[in-house]
């Protein structure tokens, strides 16, 4: 399968290529302008700055492209950062739209809703994910953990598309989404060992 | 919050090294297949150091970052030699997910905000090592543990926190490589000046050392020799944490 691979400008492409090399698809690296008709699937990798990502997108009607991609049930997968750029909006480093292809807005971890103790940020390392909803790539196996590194979330995100959650400070929160065939992660399969490989796969394979 | 268990690397050219207090630097192998052999093993993390960090070992280091990057699906992070952000961005674009800063960022601390600006801050790490100058005193020293800065560890800490650092990794420079267990004093106090997460490590040796650096409250635990030297393995020092009631990722396959 061609994975394409959008390039920004600031992301951990390399690790994002050499894990879909590894679970057997071909994986093109591509920019925002490119063209996506020859593509199976797109992931949007996501290490870095919101503000500063954001402008990749700004200009060159990636938002329709992707949608449109989308709508022809072909897998568009948003890691971390990635997934906050297909949500409605951040306030990382002032406020800046996203693609608007998921519902759900981008906020700083301190502001989590019932969090009461000030819990270290950025939140990073190995978090236990839970299943919040039946799905074709949702199982994982009991008390699964998965990488995370990050400093905001994303917030109002409706129940039916929510996929996975996870804890901070045992708050609850949504870190995986699902919108028919476009999907959301903010942990890192590609860095998650075995676990996030498997994840990855069955999430690349869904449609 | 999971305790991480990270495997150091110390890279010199195209090996694995390990010195005493980071001096006499012996060969132990091939970076990547201890990277990899500490994947298979449970590992969190794993991080590389690159104690020369001369401008002509940087091509080697980088081509060997893409090397692990290929089989190694961890976070990687990859400290030094890193001095402006086009050093950042060409270790990040090598299949590093995070960079430590240490010379670079004393003798330039913008560069932590520039990092954090283009790659985020959990993507930029203050790697500090320490040498004791007093009962309670410690101070940062550059250039793998050479060249001493004349800067205060703890008020380091506290400075590149606000300068916009996600995450502190600490070493005791006087610990590292002599397998005579930790600075448990340094690790309390970084720990106390800082409310980022925190790595520590040096002169680690068993696991019982691990579980005294768990204690203090440390989100990560760097280990060099004694895993190189496999005096214990990533999970036996992993079940006594489990068991101590701490909490970390037993179950990795």
């Amino acid at each position: 399968m061609k994975v394409g691979i959008i390039d920004y400008g600031a992301s951990n492409i390399l690790s994002v290529v050499a894990a879909a090399t590894h679970i057997g698809h071909t994986p093109i690296v591509i920019r925002s302008s490119s063209k996506l008709d020859s593509l199976d699937a797109l992931i949007l990798p996501g290490v870095g700055d919101f503000s500063f990502a954001s402008k990749e997108f700004s200009n060159a009607n990636a938002s329709e492209k992707i949608s449109e991609f989308a709508s022809m049930g072909k897998t568009v997968l948003g890691i971390c950062l990635g997934m906050q750029l297909l949500g409605e909006s951040s306030t990382e480093n002032g406020f800046n739209s996203g693609l608007g292809l998921l519902r759900g807005v981008t906020k700083h971890l301190s502001t989590l809703p019932g969090l009461q103790k000030k819990e270290r940020i950025p939140r990073m390392g190995w978090y236990e994910v839970s299943r919040t909803r039946s799905d074709s790539i949702g199982d994982l196996p009991d008390k699964a953990m998965l990488y995370f590194a990050h400093s905001y979330y994303m917030e109002d995100v409706p129940i039916a598309h929510q996929l996975f959650s996870s804890e901070f400070n045992n708050v609850p929160f949504c870190v995986g989404i699902r919108d028919q065939s476009i999907v959301g992660l903010q942990f890192h399969p590609e860095k998650s060992g075995e676990l996030g490989l498997s994840l990855l796969k069955k999430i690349l394979s869904s449609n | 919050m999971n305790i991480r268990i990270i495997p150091r690397l110390d890279i010199k050219g195209i090996n694995v090294i390990k010195g005493i207090q980071m001096d006499g630097l012996r060969v132990l192998g091939n970076p990547n297949d201890f990277a990899k052999k500490y994947f298979e093993a449970g590992a969190d993390e794993i991080a590389f150091f690159d104690v020369v960090a001369s401008l002509y070992g940087r091509n080697n280091l980088l081509e060997l970052i893409r090397e692990v990057a290929q089989s190694t699906f961890l976070p990687l992070t990859v400290t030094g030699g890193i001095r402006n952000l086009e050093d950042a961005r060409l270790t990040m674009a090598s299949g590093a997910d995070k960079v430590g800063l240490n010379t670079g960022a004393i003798n330039n601390p913008k560069i932590i905000h520039e990092v954090a600006r283009v790659f985020g801050n959990q993507a930029a790490v203050i790697s500090i090592e320490a040498r004791r100058i007093s009962t309670s005193s410690w101070e940062a020293f550059t250039e793998s543990g050479r060249e001493p800065s004349g800067r205060d560890v703890l008020e380091w800490v506290k400075q590149v926190e606000s300068l916009g650092a996600g995450e502190i990794s600490i070493t005791s420079v006087d610990k590292d490589g002599t397998l005579k267990g930790p600075d448990l004093d340094l690790i309390n106090e970084v720990r106390c000046a800082t409310s980022l997460p925190l790595v520590a490590g040096g002169g680690i040796a068993n696991v019982n050392h691990v579980l005294s650096v768990a204690k203090t409250g440390v989100d990560g635990i760097l280990v060099g020799l004694a895993l190189h030297k496999e005096l214990f393995t990533i999970k036996e020092a992993k079940v006594l944490i489990d068991e101590s009631g701490f909490s970390c990722r037993l179950n990795f396959k």
